[in-house]
């Protein structure tokens, strides 16, 4: 068997003999993306929105586009090693559907991307929600996107979904492996009145140096609700752009936890739009900057109606020299009086190298409104740590409990059981004086 | 027990405790009373060890060891515990983990085995009842949305849990309603103790109604300018500090 010629190029250049990667129905969406991004490029650090996180090491760097083309797989998913208690998991490798459940909870029905792009249902959203707006990449997504999933709740849903979005080593090229730039799209409708849990889970082979462009578009219908955990645990020199575009009406609540933990670069982009009265979001996060880690999110909250509420909680804690970045832009528009926002983003840095931009933006146009936030970059509170000194604790014991204390704030709040267990211990394992934690909790 | 002579301490350049001597022996109560910002809350962190307290002058001889040379938690794990006049929040560390933590710190520096965790569990409740505490404080972070009460219950508990030799209890009975007050007293009269010392802060006659103390300081400025019976703090109750101040200066 004659192995296809891998071509591994700069991305600009593999795009000059564009062809659409996905039904013919999107492809003049996907070929006007594709000049799109050709005209606009990647973003650079002169443009305010990319202003600490630079993309030149995904810009220049020589990677080979995935095979297109999927249908249903035969596999059903094989244990990983977490507790999925009931979810209900999809697989990808990178990007590629690799095993789904024999069959979906009630209430839910999920095709692969270029499955559900033959259906007007799912054509009239791809691409609605995420537009190139957001940044270029979400044009890129659009141009070569390279499988996903859509997901269409209809009713409420206990069980758990759950994604893998799993990287390989990548292809055997000569000498080393040749990385991959991969698109997945992941679309979610969550219809009135219905509700679900959805996790996202990004993991890989330990020898991956992927780029992961991932784009999702999730849209809550009138008193719909949609918990969605984000979890990046990408190989140590993966790179992932991520942007979730999400438009919540009446009513509705959408709820994510985005923890960081994995990756060389990842910037995740979560754009919320509340445009019907007494939508609510609710935006938690956590980060665990590790060495030669850049981990950026850019929240974007719109307040368009009346009586709009966003909570928003993001905890960062440097652990080595690794830098993360927060921006979290609230913007209530005239019309949205009586809208409720507020932030709260506290960094803890615990390394000397470690670095740590945590900025709110509030643009508000309207009087009527609640606004609060804060931002606080510091060290452990040294009034708790004199408390446990006076308990007889050992100054390391006190730290390791505090900045455990810290980051939990955010795992407590998680509300599956076997996920919150299994965040804890990833948690307490990347956590100095891991020993000390294993032992107290 | 203890022996503060001479105690001179400043903040940020700022003279706080002024000359202050205070014995302390084994089996004995004490009551500290005296005005705000005399210095109360000031001896009480410089015994337990909190830093950015300067000590200028004078010593303090701790179950005759130079107490001020010990590191805060060996202070705690020698059995000198401070309850303190604003128990600290920390939200995400349990009340349970922190007794339990201690409490093997304590026995670790003893050369005792861990506790066992059931033996350690049934301890810790059976002093939650005495205290009138349930079940759900345990996995509450300590004293993280607490009623002044519940936080004064608390740092008893603690004191229960831990058996120190000495106790400081600064102003334990501030903010707290007649029913919790008598808790409280209640549990400090179980500490009581022929090998253990009590040093307690207050304002009032009433915690020491309920808990009846040998003996009775008034610092003032830094330094104790007299110490009496109890027959003192019904004098103080009834005249205020500032005779006993005027006298001194006289
Ligand atoms: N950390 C500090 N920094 C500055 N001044 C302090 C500090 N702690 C106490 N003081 C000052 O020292 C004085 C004594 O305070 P404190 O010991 O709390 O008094 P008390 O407990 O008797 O009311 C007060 O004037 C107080 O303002
Ligand atoms: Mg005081």
């Amino acid at each position: 068997m004659n192995a296809p010629t891998v071509i591994a190029q700069p991305l600009v250049a593999q795009l000059e003999t564009y062809r659409p990667t996905l039904p013919e129905s999107v492809a003049e969406r996907q070929r006007a993306a594709c000049a799109r991004f050709l005209s606009r490029g990647f973003p650079v650090r002169r443009d305010e929105e990319w202003k600490y996180t630079s993309v030149q090491g995904i810009a220049n760097r020589a990677f080979t586009l995935p095979d297109v083309g999927e249908a249903l797989p035969q596999t059903t998913p094989t244990e990983l090693e977490w507790p999925h208690g009931e979810a209900r998991q999809w697989r990808f490798v990178d990007g590629r559907l690799v095993a789904a459940p024999d069959e979906p909870p009630e209430g839910v029905t999920a095709l692969p991307l270029a499955v559900a792009l033959t259906d007007p249902f799912w054509q009239e959203r791809f691409a609605a929600l995420a537009t190139s707006e957001h940044s270029s990449f979400v044009d890129l997504n659009t141009a070569l996107a390279s499988g996903g999933l859509c997901l269409r709740i209809t009713a409420p849903v206990a069980t758990p979904l759950e994604i893998v979005w799993q990287v390989s080593a990548g292809v055997a090229g000569e000498g080393a492996s040749i990385p991959l730039a991969v698109h997945p799209r992941l679309l979610v409708v969550v219809e009135a009145g219905a509700s679900a849990t959805l996790i996202e889970h990004a993991i890989g082979d330990a020898a991956s140096s992927h780029f992961v462009n991932a784009v999702s578009e999730i849209t809550l219908a009138r008193n719909a609700q949609l918990t969605h955990y984000v979890v990046q645990e990408l190989p140590a020199a993966v790179q992932q752009i991520a942007t979730h575009a999400v438009a919540v009406d009446a009513n509705a609540c959408y709820r994510s936890f985005n923890i960081q933990l994995g990756g060389r670069l990842a910037r995740h982009d979560f754009n919320v739009h509340l445009h019907a009265p007494e939508a609510v979001a609710e935006l938690e996060g956590l980060y665990l900057v590790g060495a030669r880690q850049h981990i950026d999110t850019h929240t974007r909250l719109f307040h368009e109606a009346a009586a709009t509420t966003s909570r928003e909680r993001y905890r960062l804690i440097g652990l080595e020299r690794g830098r993360g970045v927060f921006k979290g832009k609230v913007r209530v528009a005239p019309g949205a009086a009586k809208s409720d926002a507020q932030q709260s983003v506290k960094s803890l840095l615990l390394h000397p190298g470690a670095e740590i931009d945590a900025k709110p933006e509030l643009e508000i146009y309207t009087d009527d409104v609640t606004c609060s936030h804060g931002a606080t970059v510091g060290q452990l509170d040294r009034d708790a740590r004199f408390y446990l000194l006076s308990r007889g604790l050992s100054p390391q014991e006190a730290d390791a409990l505090l900045i455990f204390a810290f980051a939990e704030a955010v795992v407590e709040a998680v509300t599956l059981p076997a996920l919150k267990t299994y965040l804890t211990e990833r948690l307490v394992g990347r956590l100095p004086d891991r020993d000390i934690l294993e032992e107290q909790l | 027990m203890l022996e503060v002579k001479g105690l001179t301490a400043a903040v940020d350049g700022k003279t706080i405790l002024n000359g202050l001597d205070l014995t302390v022996r084994a089996g004995e109560v004490h009551a500290i009373m005296g005005p705000n910002g005399s210095g109360k809350s000031t001896l009480c962190q410089v015994l337990a060890g909190r830093d950015g307290y300067e000590v200028t002058a004078g010593s303090v001889r701790y179950l005759g060891q130079d107490l001020l040379e010990m590191a805060p938690e060996i202070r705690a794990r020698e059995g000198l515990l401070l309850s303190f006049q604003y128990p600290v929040e920390i939200p995400g560390v349990k009340n349970v983990y922190l007794l339990k933590a201690a409490y093997n710190a304590m026995r670790k520096h003893r050369g005792e085995p861990e506790a066992d965790a059931f033996e350690f569990m049934a301890l810790v409740r059976e002093k939650m009842r005495l205290m009138k505490m349930d079940e759900s404080f345990l996995h509450r972070s300590v004293n993280s949305g607490f009623s002044g009460g519940e936080k004064k219950r608390n740092e008893i508990l603690q004191m229960l849990v831990l058996e120190p030799k000495l106790a400081l209890l600064d102003e334990i009975d501030s903010g707290l309603d007649i029913d919790a007050l008598k808790i409280v007293a209640d549990g400090i009269n179980r500490l009581r103790d022929p090998n253990r010392a009590i040093v307690m802060v207050t304002h009032y006659q009433r915690l020491l109604d309920y808990v009846e103390p040998d003996v009775i300081h008034v610092l003032y400025q830094g330094r104790i300018i007299r110490s009496g019976d109890k027959t003192l703090a019904h004098e103080l109750e009834a005249k205020g500090y500032q005779w006993l101040i005027d006298e001194v200066a006289a």
